[in-house]
Parts: C-alpha cells; sequence; structure tokens
C-alpha cells in the first residue's frame, strides 16, 4: 500500500487565501493545516457514527452472526475478570 | 501511580484542556464535542481521574444507537426488519502520562458492564465500535471485539450474550 495519497481540493481563490494565512499564522504549510485541522473532523463523525445502515449482503451477515450460539472468549473473560485500578 | 477514581460522568468544570492521549482525533473530540453532547444527552462520557490532583487520566464516551437494512425501493422498505439495537462504544483514550498500566481494558470493562446492564434494562444486542486507525483496531481486537460488521471502516462488536457468558 503505498504511505501517502495526493489529495486535490478545489477552493476558491478567497479560500486559498484565507487558507494560506491561516497555515502561515500556525508555521505550517497549507497541506498541514489542512490535515491537522480536517482530520480530528473526521475521525470525530465516524466515531460517532450511531446509525449503521448495512447493504442487504452485510445485513444478512450480521443476522447469520447474531444467530450463532453463544460462545466463551478467553479474551472477553479475562478482561471481565480483572480487578480495575480504581478498586485496587 | 497514585490512587484513581471510579468512572464517573464528565462535569462541565473538570479539567479536559490538559488531557492528551497522544491522538490528536481522541483529544479533539474530548476537548470539543464530550461536554456538548453530555449536555444535550447524545452520548455520554465517565472519566477516571488521578485522587490527589484531579488529573484526567481516561475517557469513554457511550451512546445508544441501532443497525439498520437499507432500503432501495418502496416494496422493500414495507418489507424492511427491525433495526438491531445497539450500545456505541464511540471514543475510548487513556491521558499518555497513565498509559502502559491497563487503564485502556478496565475501561473497557467498565463500558462492557455498562452494556450488559443496558441490555437487562432496554435490550441491546452489542456494544459497536468504530476503530479509526490500526492501533486502536488491534486494541480493540485483543480486547474481544473478533466480530466485525460489513462496512467501509470495519466496524467491530461484541455481542451482548458472549459478554453474559463471560461474566458467568
Amino acid at each position: 500500500m503505498p504511505t501517502s495519497h495526493v489529495l486535490s481540493v478545489r477552493v476558491s481563490p478567497q479560500e486559498h487565501t484565507l487558507l494560506q494565512a491561516a497555515a502561515a499564522h500556525t508555521h505550517s504549510s497549507v497541506s498541514d493545516f489542512m490535515r491537522r485541522n480536517t482530520l480530528p473532523a473526521a475521525a470525530a463523525l465516524i466515531m460517532d457514527r450511531n446509525v449503521i445502515t448495512l447493504s442487504q449482503t452485510a445485513w444478512e451477515d450480521l443476522e447469520a452472526q447474531l444467530a450463532e450460539p453463544a460462545r466463551q472468549h478467553d479474551a472477553l473473560a479475562s478482561i471481565m475478570r480483572k480487578t480495575p485500578a480504581w478498586e485496587s | 501511580m497514585g490512587k484513581l477514581t471510579a468512572p464517573r460522568p464528565l462535569e462541565k468544570n473538570d479539567d479536559i484542556g490538559n488531557f492528551d492521549c497522544g491522538e490528536a482525533a481522541l483529544n479533539h473530540w474530548f476537548q470539543h464535542h464530550a461536554w456538548s453532547n453530555q449536555s444535550s444527552g447524545a452520548s455520554r462520557t465517565y472519566v477516571i481521574m488521578a485522587a490527589e490532583t484531579g488529573h484526567i487520566a481516561g475517557y469513554v464516551a457511550l451512546a445508544t444507537g441501532h443497525i439498520e437494512r437499507e432500503c432501495l425501493t418502496k416494496q422493500d422498505r414495507r418489507n424492511k426488519p427491525n433495526p438491531v439495537p445497539i450500545l456505541l462504544l464511540g471514543q475510548l483514550a487513556i491521558d499518555v502520562r497513565y498509559q502502559g498500566r491497563g487503564l485502556g481494558s478496565d475501561l473497557l470493562q467498565y463500558a462492557f458492564r455498562t452494556a450488559l446492564a443496558v441490555s437487562e434494562k432496554v435490550g441491546i444486542t452489542g456494544i459497536v465500535t468504530h476503530p479509526i486507525n490500526d492501533n486502536a483496531r488491534q486494541f480493540y481486537q485483543r480486547c474481544g471485539f473478533f466480530r466485525r460488521l460489513n462496512t467501509a471502516n470495519g466496524a467491530l462488536f461484541v455481542r451482548i450474550k458472549d459478554l453474559q457468558c463471560a461474566v458467568r
């Protein structure tokens, strides 16, 4: 997989000037400024997605997974057995 | 590490500005969204703190949600199956000064116990999270999020019945 991608974003001349000024103000390149300010917003949107819409195929896969009988998982059991730091 | 306080709901005057987990997206969310979500009821954030200093050592944010099937046609809408209710584990982060001590899995246990309590009171099928990078994905998979939703970002989930099995 490539380690980075080039992303072209079309902006108006005014927006370009604004971005350049903001980047200069924070002693960074326009690219770094854009990354620093847009990625947290993108992540917040993804992390907060509490309504998840699945395709027909993905829905059938979920239904099949939900129908499987309960299973003992060592990792889950071990987390649930732990004494949390605030109780020790 | 000194004594830590048990998770409690985020309060308005908590010192969120000095929290740094080393992940910009999780710092940003905590500092810009956690309190507004707490006030509106969109999600609930629980914090653990150093008892002596009041520093926030970590937080976890939870919300209700559901999984639904897409509808392509009118006919399809009529036959739409009921959505699957879930608890969303939106964010979980530990301040860099407190990392490496298992606090992430402690907060995860808190989230799992909350999910079990919610499932008994109102009914949910599982707990879902959207990992934002490979490190987060590996952490959740190591901690029991073995199942994956077939979505673009590969959301992970744990079924309530497997959690019930883990506490028996």
